[in-house]
C-alpha cells in the first residue's frame, strides 16, 4: 500500500499506528547531521539473547549522531552446546519487523575478527584512527551462563596489533522475582574475582535498580541501553571530549543519567487521541441528520410511479434494443374468429393491457405466453447471467450507494433496517397499463411491462443486498475505528501537571487543525478518507496514518525541545527556562545512580557531560557556564528534542558489591 | 467393468445411423477393441459414463456375463434411464461393421442419444475396461422427426390468407422448442405444448411463407422433416 511518506509498513491495529506515528514525530527531531564521527573502528557485541531484544536503543543513538555509524559492526553471542556462536547484524528495522540477523553462525573468535578487518579495511576517511578498535560488549546481568559470558569478554583479544579497548555494560537486573536478581548478583560476585585482570578491561554496571529506589521496568529500561550508546559516543567520538576519556575507562564503574526530553512519545499518543476523537466529532456534527424513508428513497432514487431510475436507464439502453416489431402479435395463432371480437373491445378501450393479455393467451393455448417469454423475458435474464455485464452493474450500484449516503447515514440507517426492508419490498409502477389503440400495441406495451417488472425486480435485489451489505461494513468500520480508539487511548497517562499541560495544549493544536480543514458550507466530510465506508482496519489505519502525517507537518510539531517549553509555558524568558531546566535535571539526577547496592559503596564522580544540539539556547548557556571543561563537559548530539547529563563514577570498593543481604 | 484412460488406439470414427423398418443400424469404424458397450437413452436424461457402468455392473454380476450376454437384448435397464447392450467385435465385424439395435428400442416422439464405448477384455483379470473417449465423437442423437402440416386459405380481395398449422403431439415435449417462421417477417413464433396435435388458424399477409423450425438448443431433440 503507497503511503505518502514513502513507508511501507502496514498497521495492523491502534497500537502499532501509535507506535508508527511516534517514531514520525522522533524522526522529525532529527536535527542536520552535525560533525560527529566515530573516531575508532566500534564492534558492539551483544551477549545471549536477554539484552539482544534491546539493541536498536543502542544502534538508534549511534546511528542518530554519528555519520560513519552505519560502518559499525554489531554481533550477537549466544552460548550454544558447542561454543559461543555468533550472528553478524545485516540491517535494522523496526516497528513490527525484526532485525534481520544473519542466518549463518560462525565461532565467535572468527566472527569478531571479520567484523574488526570489514572496518579496518575501510577508507582512511571512515575511521580516522585505527590503531585502537573499541569493543563494546553488552551482558544482561539476567542471562544464563552469565559467568561463561564473562570469561569470554576477558578472554577476547583480536589478533591484530591494536589496542583493544573492551568495555563491558552489565546490566543488571535487581528484580528480586524470577531469580534475576541472584543470577545478576553471581555474575558480579565472579567478576569482583578477576582483580588481578583488571577485570578484563573497564566494566559498567548499569541497574534497572536506581539509588533513589526507583525500578525501571519495560518501558522505561531502554534507558540504560541509550545510556550505553551515549558512553560509546563520549568515548569514541573524533572531536572535543578528548582530554576526558581517560574517566570513562578502567576498573568498575556506574553512572547517574538524567534525561529530559521533549516528550515526543506522550505528544504522538495526545495528539492521535485527539485527532480520532476531533474527526469523529465533526463528521457527526457535519454529516449526520435524521435519516427518513422518504430521503433514503430519494437517494435510491426510487419513485412509486417510476420505479428505480437506474434499472429504467439500463433497461432502456440494454434491453429494449432486443424486442421484436410489436406487429409480431397479430401472428399468433389464434383459436377461432375470437380475435374480431377482442379487437373491438381494444377499440372501445375496455379492460386493461394485462388483463387482455390473460385473455388472448387462452385464445392462442399460452402461445402468447411463448412468444412473451422468449422475446421479452430471456432477454432480460440472460443479460444478467453475462458475468461482465453483473460485474459492471454491480459496480455502478455500489458506486450509487456509495456516493448516495454518507458514513453517518449509513450507521443510521443500519439501525433502521426496517427501513431498507420496507423500500425494498415495495412494488413500484403498479398504475396499470392501459389499453393502447390496437390489440398489437396493447399486447406489446404489456408485454414491455412484464419484461421491465422481471428487470426491475432484479435491479431491486441487487441494490438491496448491495445496502445491506454496505450498512455491515459501515457497522465494522466504526467498530474498527473505535477500537482503534480505544487501543490508543489506553497507551496515555496523565501523571502530573506537564502531562495536562501537554494534553491542553497538543489537544488544542488538533481542534485547531480539525477545524481549519472543514470545508465551509459545504455538506461534505472532512476527512473522507477516514470516513469512506471501508472492509478492514489495515484501511481504516492508513487513512488515519495520512491525516496525521498531514498534521504533524504543522509548525506545532515541529518544534525543538525549547521552542515545545516557549510554546506551552507562554513564552517564558530564557532565565526563567534555564532555571527551569537547571532545576529539573537537578531532580532527576538525584538518585538516579544505576546501582542499588546492598550497603554504601561511596562511588566517587570521575566527571560529568552534558549531551544537548549546540544550537540550543541552553547549550550556549552552559558552554558559557564556569563549570564548563572543569566540572563537566559539552557533547553535541543531532536530536533537538533532548538534554541528556551523564556523571560517570569510580566503584573503588567493589569488594563491597552486593545486590543481595549477605552475611559477613 | 473399469474405465480406463483416453487411447488413441480404442476410439470409433465415422460414427452414423440408419433407421430402417425393423432395425436401427448404427455403424462405426475402430482400430482396436474386443467388445462395444451401446448406451441407449432419452436425450433428456443426463447420462454419466461412471455411474452407470456402476449399476450395470451390479446388476449383470459379472464382467464375464456382459460379454456373454445376448447383443441384441440389454444386458442392463434402469426404468426412467438408459439400456445397455454388449457387443463383440468378432459379432460386429461379422455383421459387416454394423450393429443392429432392435427398432422397437426407439419408442418413436421420443428424442435418443446413442453412445458407443470401445473395450478391452482383460482374459486374466476377467475384467471388461471402457476406454475413456475424446470429446462427443462417439455420441449420435436420434432426434424425433416432426411433420408439420401446413396449408393455406385464401379470401378474395384480401390482403391477409390464414395458414393452417398442425404439429403432432409430442411425449415429454420441450416447451418452446418447435417454433414457426412467418417470412417476410422473419420471427419465430414459439409453440407451447398445448398448441401441438391441433390445427393452429395464423392470418399472414398473402405473400407471406410460413415453415416450421427448430428452436437451437432442441436440435438433438427435434428435427423438421
Amino acid at each position: 500500500m503507497g503511503k505518502t511518506d514513502g513507508s511501507e509498513q502496514q498497521f495492523h491495529s491502534g497500537k502499532e499506528l501509535l507506535e508508527g506515528c511516534i517514531k514520525k514525530l522522533n524522526e522529525g527531531q532529527r536535527g542536520e547531521s552535525g560533525g560527529n564521527l566515530a573516531r575508532y573502528p566500534v564492534v558492539v557485541i551483544m551477549m545471549g539473547e536477554k539484552s539482544r531484544e534491546h539493541m536498536r536503543h543502542i544502534k538508534d543513538t549511534l546511528d542518530a549522531n554519528w555519520n560513519n555509524a552505519r560502518f559499525l559492526r554489531y554481533l550477537n553471542v549466544v552460548k550454544k552446546e558447542d561454543g559461543f556462536k555468533c550472528r553478524l547484524l545485516k540491517s535494522a528495522e523496526y516497528y513490527g519487523a525484526e532485525e534481520k540477523w544473519d542466518t549463518k553462525e560462525t565461532d565467535f573468535a572468527d566472527a569478531l575478527n571479520a567484523a574488526i578487518i570489514n572496518m579496518l579495511e575501510e577508507d582512511e576517511k571512515i575511521f580516522t584512527d585505527k590503531s585502537s578498535v573499541k569493543m563494546e560488549f553488552v551482558l544482561d546481568g539476567a542471562e544464563e551462563d552469565g559467568k561463561d559470558y564473562y570469561d569470554l569478554f576477558l578472554d577476547t583479544n583480536s589478533q591484530f596489533h591494536t589496542n583493544d579497548l573492551k568495555t563491558l555494560y552489565l546490566m543488571l537486573d535487581q528484580n528480586p522475582l524470577g531469580g534475576r536478581v541472584e543470577a545478576s548478583d553471581e555474575v558480579l560476585q565472579y567478576i569482583k574475582t578477576k582483580k588481578e585482570e583488571n577485570y578484563g578491561g573497564t566494566i559498567y554496571l548499569l541497574s534497572n535498580y536506581l539509588q533513589s529506589g526507583n525500578m525501571l521496568g519495560k518501558n522505561k529500561i531502554w534507558q540504560n541501553y541509550r545510556l550505553v550508546a551515549n558512553i560509546i559516543l563520549l568515548g569514541g567520538n573524533k572531536k572535543g571530549v578528548a582530554g576526558s576519556n581517560k574517566n570513562l575507562y578502567n576498573g568498575i564503574k556506574t553512572v547517574s543519567y538524567a534525561l529530559k526530553t521533549k516528550r515526543t512519545e506522550e505528544i504522538a499518543v495526545i495528539a492521535l487521541s485527539a485527532l480520532l476523537e476531533e474527526m469523529y466529532r465533526d463528521e457527526e456534527q457535519n454529516m449526520s441528520a435524521d435519516i427518513s424513508d422518504k430521503e433514503v428513497r430519494e437517494k435510491l432514487q426510487i419513485s412509486p410511479n417510476n420505479g428505480i431510475r437506474f434499472a429504467e436507464e439500463l433497461f432502456q439502453k440494454k434491453i429494449v434494443q432486443h424486442f421484436p416489431d410489436e406487429r409480431g402479435f397479430a401472428y399468433l395463432p389464434f383459436l377461432g374468429r375470437n380475435r374480431d371480437s377482442l379487437d373491438k373491445d381494444v377499440k372501445k378501450g375496455q379492460g386493461n393491457a394485462m388483463g387482455i393479455m390473460k385473455v388472448v393467451d387462452n385464445m392462442t393455448m399460452e402461445a402468447l405466453s411463448a412468444y412473451v417469454r422468449m422475446y421479452f423475458l430471456e432477454p432480460a435474464e440472460s443479460f444478467w447471467q453475462q458475468e461482465q455485464e453483473k460485474e459492471e452493474c454491480t459496480r455502478q450500484i455500489r458506486e450509487i450507494l456509495n456516493s448516495a449516503f454518507s458514513f453517518m447515514d449509513l450507521l443510521e440507517l443500519s439501525k433502521k433496517e426496517y427501513i431498507v426492508d420496507d423500500i425494498f419490498n415495495s412494488e413500484y409502477m403498479i398504475k396499470g397499463i392501459g389499453v393502447r389503440d390496437t390489440l398489437e400495441r396493447t399486447l406489446g406495451a404489456a408485454a414491455v411491462e412484464r419484461s421491465r417488472k422481471l428487470f426491475s425486480d432484479i435491479v431491486k435485489n441487487t441494490m438491496r443486498s448491495e445496502l445491506l451489505g454496505l450498512l455491515e461494513r459501515a457497522k465494522k468500520h466504526e467498530e474498527n475505528y473505535l477500537r482503534c480508539q480505544k487501543e490508543v487511548g489506553q497507551e496515555q497517562i496523565v501523571t502530573g501537571e506537564e502531562s495536562e499541560s501537554l494534553e491542553k495544549f497538543y489537544t488544542a493544536a488538533v481542534k485547531d487543525f480539525v477545524s481549519r480543514n472543514r470545508k465551509i458550507n459545504a455538506k461534505e466530510s472532512t476527512f473522507p478518507q477516514v470516513f469512506r465506508t471501508r472492509e478492514s482496519m489495515e484501511e481504516i489505519l492508513d487513512a488515519i496514518w495520512e491525516v496525521f502525517l498531514k498534521m504533524i507537518r504543522e509548525k506545532t510539531f515541529t518544534y525543538n525541545f525549547e521552542e515545545e517549553i516557549d510554546a506551552r509555558m507562554n513564552n517564558m524568558n530564557a532565565t526563567q527556562r534555564q532555571i527551569l531546566v537547571t532545576q529539573e535535571l537537578q531532580e532527576m539526577l538525584m538518585g538516579s545512580i544505576r546501582l542499588k547496592n546492598a550497603i554504601d559503596v561511596a562511588p566517587m564522580k570521575m566527571g560529568g557531560y552534558y549531551l544537548i544540539n549546540e544550537s540550543a539556547e541552553y547549550a550556549k548557556y552552559l558552554a558559557n557556564a564556569p563549570g564548563n571543561g572543569i566540572d563537566f563537559q559539552l557533547f553535541d548530539i543531532n536530536r533537538t528534542d533532548c538534554i541528556e547529563q551523564i556523571e560517570v563514577y569510580d566503584i573503588n570498593r567493589p569488594e563491597l558489591l552486593h545486590l543481595i543481604d549477605f552475611e559477613e | 467393468m473399469k474405465v480406463r484412460k483416453y487411447s488413441a488406439e480404442y476410439q470409433t470414427r465415422e460414427f452414423s445411423l440408419t433407421r430402417e423398418e425393423k432395425n436401427v443400424q448404427i455403424s462405426w469404424r475402430f482400430k482396436e477393441g474386443s467388445h462395444f458397450l451401446i448406451f441407449v437413452y432419452d436425450s433428456r436424461y443426463t447420462f454419466a459414463l461412471k455411474p452407470a457402468l456402476e449399476k450395470a455392473t451390479k446388476a449383470a454380476g459379472s464382467d464375464e456375463n456382459i460379454i456373454f450376454s445376448d447383443s441384441r437384448r440389454p444386458f442392463f435397464e434402469e426404468s426412467g434411464g438408459f439400456k445397455a447392450f454388449c457387443c463383440s467385435e468378432k459379432e460386429f465385424l461379422s455383421s459387416k461393421k454394423c450393429y443392429f439395435l432392435p427398432a422397437g428400442e426407439l419408442k418413436r416422439g421420443v428424442p435418443y442419444t446413442i453412445s458407443v464405448y470401445v473395450c478391452a477384455y482383460d482374459e486374466g483379470k476377467k475384467l471388461l475396461q471402457v476406454i475413456e473417449p475424446e470429446g462427443e465423437q462417439n455420441v449420435l442423437h436420434v432426434p424425433v422427426m416432426v411433420h408439420p402440416e401446413i396449408t393455406y386459405k385464401t379470401k378474395a380481395f384480401s390482403k391477409q390468407k390464414e395458414c393452417l398449422l398442425k404439429l403432432p403431439s409430442l411425449e415429454s415435449y420441450k416447451e418452446g422448442a418447435i417454433m414457426y417462421h412467418v417470412d417476410p417477417l422473419n420471427i419465430d413464433f414459439p409453440l407451447p405444448e398445448k398448441c401441438l396435435g391441433k390445427i393452429l388458424s395464423v392470418m399472414v399477409p398473402k405473400d407471406a411463407e410460413v415453415s416450421v423450425r427448430i428452436r437451437n438448443e432442441y436440435r438433438e431433440f427435434y428435427k423438421n422433416v
